[in-house]
């Protein structure tokens, strides 16, 4: 850039918006031809020199860009002391190395070092025009990368799934901009549903807070009717890799209409106008979410509740209620799904803390025996590691003494939910051996030689 | 090791696939002689939670008897020694047994299946001879790369159906001859109907993540592309847990399988401590990262910010400090990272700064400090920035610059983790 300024040629700068450049080029050009062909040699002198004297049009016209764009200011330092010519096509004078001069071939290998205006063409230029090389305008678009959608598109996949770790909408949104989608904004749709589909639940729900965070900034009502139509005609394609493509696409749709992003006559649009049984099946599922009674709160809630970035508090809660439900429908699968959905495999000692605790609290053997099922269950598919079901034992011991006050025979029922749990293999001889002993020892007399008494409370 | 190899170890990290870390398994240690407090490579130590069906087990994969030019494979990918499943698994499945392999992410199983693939493929013949069956396209991709990692030496041929604008070039290959296909089950089974995919002559059926693939709704499309296969085929399930989808599928498919399952987990907390810095503000982060410069280079250490954007910045201001840094995210391409990749391991970079994204990218074994400049938002992801494998007997320091609106979620990661975060002593340079 700097270089460029020194030796005088119109300035093009990558930031330029293209009519400005024009005009400049435009300009020189006319100047050109005013003085070639107009002017005699002589006249030109003159001029010349009177033109010398003050600062030249071009110095004008670089400071009122200077102070536009500081960018510039470091080639307009280099100018003040350059030697050469100040204005774009020079004094028309011998140069100062000699061997110059206009109308001269000027100095041996000056030709590398200057581009004059009507001179050589460098194919090394980023302006140059590889298709047409003799078109002299300089234009410079505004970035057009010539990237193919698919490159695109995994540029965009590249950021959703940065997103995915960090879940910073506004992070994404500068980035995406940095990406200059323009036209092709659709695809940030397409691209971040497809990823989605691979990925689990609590990334669809940030998915969805992402595509409706976009809206107004870089996606518009068009963008997302393009984006969902699209994904609408490749569902055959999707459908191979994520067998419930549909309607996870039926939620995406359906979320975007109760986030406002698209308006529900969108869906009306494709009323009796898909053939494809998959469509169908996903305009179906939009369709009957939004139909649903309270259905648009229901809608935040469309990809479950679990995920790391859920508050803790949030799902112990969770936990506890899929634990109660299950104590009243005795289904392990479904208590199994759900404790999976909660995405925190990290965390399910607070699952099995929480089953212990419940069948401590309801001091029956029906919870007991539940719940010693459940986790027996949990263990043996690997879903709760013996890692995470040690911590959830040991982590009982330790608030014993609280549960104690509320529940008076806690250490008796724990000690014998540990041993059933032994017996399971559920844990290992080691947390056996850690179980706490009751602090209040009953004897059955003072003087039987100390046989505590097993069953004081019941 | 040869350069050539180390990006395929770190390969692309994905969000929900254990093997980021170079298919688990081992880390190269500095020279196992003098190391003797390295206990191998992950879940190597029994402790009562590897149960199997299959005695015998290989501590060394020379004793594996695998094909040289395997081997040379093998090596040059980075493993030194197999891991707890890859010892018990590797043979029972070369000689041609059903298996099921469980184990946690990042013990190596897709090595696993991959060494017993290549060590049975014929490589004269250009049939399909083994598929491989993973839940995403993701996954499907990664294990090509290991494939071919693996067996760079041997002239193996290995496709990863990708389907979309791809399926023309899918096609193309397919009808070329391709000796180990890797896709999604449904994938599998469209280029099996379009006949472009003969599976007459596949002598290894690998369901890889079978619970991932059972849970994303593929049981029906699993069943369909099996009914393709000839009828004498080696099935091989590999899968982190085994609810009771996966068990079906493994009463239906496979003929009395080995079992080997390895429950331990792979990443621990345990032995790392872990502290805190209240820094109040975020603009007084930087400040507090350079006061502890002097304490991150006794060894080395990773930084870890929440996005590409905030790892630039900081790379930027510290850089302007003169503080010698390198920085690492997804947006650099792959030749790129392996560039930083290879100072770092070769110690020439010290000072690490990264993203999540490729959090499961880095198992540098001389990485005793990690500092979380911005807490993760996942808190699942926290233990994988700080977390370290069986294999990192070592003591590790990983130090949480918190403002005052993260307390509360520092106290939910302590929660999460039930572990506890201490306020970082002024000592904290005698711990690393």
């Amino acid at each position: 850039m700097g270089d460029l300024a020194v030796i005088g040629q119109a300035p093009v700068m990558a930031g330029d918006p293209v009519d400005e450049v024009m005009v400049n080029g435009m300009a020189s050009e006319s100047k050109e031809n005013v003085e070639g062909l107009i002017n005699g040699v002589v006249e030109l002198t003159e001029r010349v020199k009177r033109r010398a004297k003050r600062p030249s049009k071009f110095m004008t016209k670089e400071l009122s860009r200077a102070n536009s764009d500081t960018q510039v200011i470091a080639p307009l330092r280099a100018l003040k002391n350059s030697r050469k010519s100040r204005n774009g096509f020079g004094r028309g004078l011998p140069k100062k190395g000699g061997a110059g001069g206009k109308g001269t071939w000027g100095a041996l290998g000056s030709e590398l070092a200057e581009e004059e205006l009507d001179g050589a063409i460098d194919s090394n230029d980023p302006n140059y025009d590889e298709a047409n090389p003799e078109n002299r305008e300089y234009k410079i678009k505004v970035i057009n990368l010539d990237r193919s959608n698919e490159e695109l598109q995994k540029q965009i996949s590249s950021l959703v799934a940065e997103y995915f770790d960090h879940g910073d909408t506004h992070e994404t949104y500068l980035s995406l901009e940095e990406l200059q989608v323009s036209t092709r904004a659709h695809l940030v749709v397409v691209s971040a549903v497809e990823l989605a589909m691979e990925h689990k639940p609590s990334h669809r729900e940030m998915t969805s807070v992402l595509l409706a965070d976009l809206y107004g900034h870089l996606l518009f009502e068009p963008h997302y009717a393009k984006g969902y139509d699209t994904l609408i005609k490749n569902l055959n394609e999707l459908v191979l890799d994520t067998p419930e493509a549909p309607t996870i696409l039926g939620n995406f749709i359906a979320r975007s209409i109760a986030d406002d992003c698209i308006p529900p006559k969108f869906l009306q649009g494709y009323k009796g106008k898909v053939d494809c049984e998959h469509a169908v099946v996903t305009l179906a599922r939009s369709d009957s979410l939004l139909s649903m009674r309270h259905g648009l709160v229901r809608l935040d809630n469309v990809w479950g509740v679990g995920g790391g970035t859920r508050p803790v508090k949030y799902l112990v809660k969770q936990m506890v209620l899929l634990l109660e439900e299950f104590l009243s429908s005795s289904d392990i699968a479904e208590a199994t799904r759900c404790l999976q959905e909660l995405e925190v495999p990290h965390f399910h000692h607070e699952l099995v803390y929480e089953a212990i605790v419940m069948a401590i609290e309801k001091m029956d053997t029906r919870t007991s025996s539940m719940m010693c099922e459940l986790l027996d269950s949990l263990h043996r598919a690997i879903i709760i590691t013996p890692t995470q079901m040690r911590a959830g034992f040991l982590r009982v011991y330790e608030d014993m003494p609280q549960i104690c006050v509320d529940v008076p025979p806690a250490y008796t029922i724990l000690e014998k939910f540990v041993l059933q749990c032994q017996t399971l293999r559920i844990v290992g001889d080691d947390v056996v051996k850690k179980l706490p002993v009751r602090g209040r020892k009953r004897f059955v007399s003072e003087g039987d030689g100390g046989r505590v008494k097993d069953d004081a409370y019941f | 090791m040869s350069d050539k190899y180390d990006h395929q170890k770190d390969g692309e990290p994905s969000r929900d696939e254990e093997w980021g870390s170079g298919g688990g398994g081992s880390t190269p240690s500095g020279g196992s002689g003098d190391n003797k407090d390295y206990d191998g490579p992950a879940g190597m130590e029994v402790d009562g939670v590897i149960e199997s069906s299959w005695t015998e087990v290989a501590t060394s994969f020379d004793d594996m008897n695998l094909d040289e030019a395997l081997l040379r494979g093998i090596y040059a990918y980075g493993f030194e020694k197999p891991s707890a499943i890859q010892q018990r698994a590797i043979l029972p499945c070369i000689r041609g047994h059903d298996a099921i392999a469980q184990a946690q992410s990042g013990t190596g199983k897709t090595a696993t299946f991959s060494i017993s693939i290549l060590q049975r493929i014929d490589v004269k013949s250009n049939e399909t001879q083994a598929l491989i069956l993973a839940p995403t396209r993701e996954l499907a991709q990664q294990i090509q790369k290991v494939v071919l990692a693996l067996g760079d030496y041997m002239n193996v041929t290995c496709h990863a159906c990708i389907g979309g604008t791809n399926l023309r070039e899918d096609m193309r290959r397919l009808e070329m001859g391709v000796q180990i296909i890797v896709g999604t089950p449904g994938r599998v089974y469209d280029m099996i109907n379009r006949r472009v995919l003969n599976p007459k002559h596949i002598k290894m059926f690998v369901l890889d993540e079978a619970d991932e693939m059972l849970s994303r709704g593929f049981k029906d499309q699993i069943y369909d592309v099996f009914r393709f296969l000839p009828s004498e085929v080696q099935v091989v399930l590999l899968s982190a847990t085994m609810p009771a989808d996966v068990m079906d599928v493994t009463t239906k498919f496979m003929r009395d399988p080995i079992t080997i399952l390895v429950k331990k987990e792979e990443l621990t907390l345990e032995g790392i401590k872990q502290f805190y810095v209240n820094v109040e503000k975020e603009d007084w982060k930087l400040e507090t990262l350079c006061d502890l410069y002097e304490t991150l280079t006794i060894t080395q250490a990773v930084i870890f910010c929440n996005t590409r954007r905030k790892v630039d910045w900081l790379t930027d201001k510290m850089h302007q400090r003169d503080f010698t840094v390198s920085a690492m995210h997804g947006d650099m391409d792959q030749k790129e990272r392996d560039v930083i990749m290879r100072e770092f391991r070769s110690g020439s970079s010290r000072v690490l700064i990264t993203t999540d994204l490729l959090a499961r990218g880095i198992d540098v074994q001389q990485v005793s400090l990690v500092i979380n400049y911005d807490l993760p938002t996942n808190r699942e992801n926290y233990i994988h920035r700080i977390g370290r494998g069986g294999r990192f007997g070592r003591k590790g320091v990983a130090i949480n610059f918190v403002t005052s609106e993260d307390t509360r979620i520092l106290q939910d990661i302590e929660e999460h983790y039930r572990t506890s975060i201490e306020e970082m002593p002024m000592n904290v340079a005698d711990l690393i």
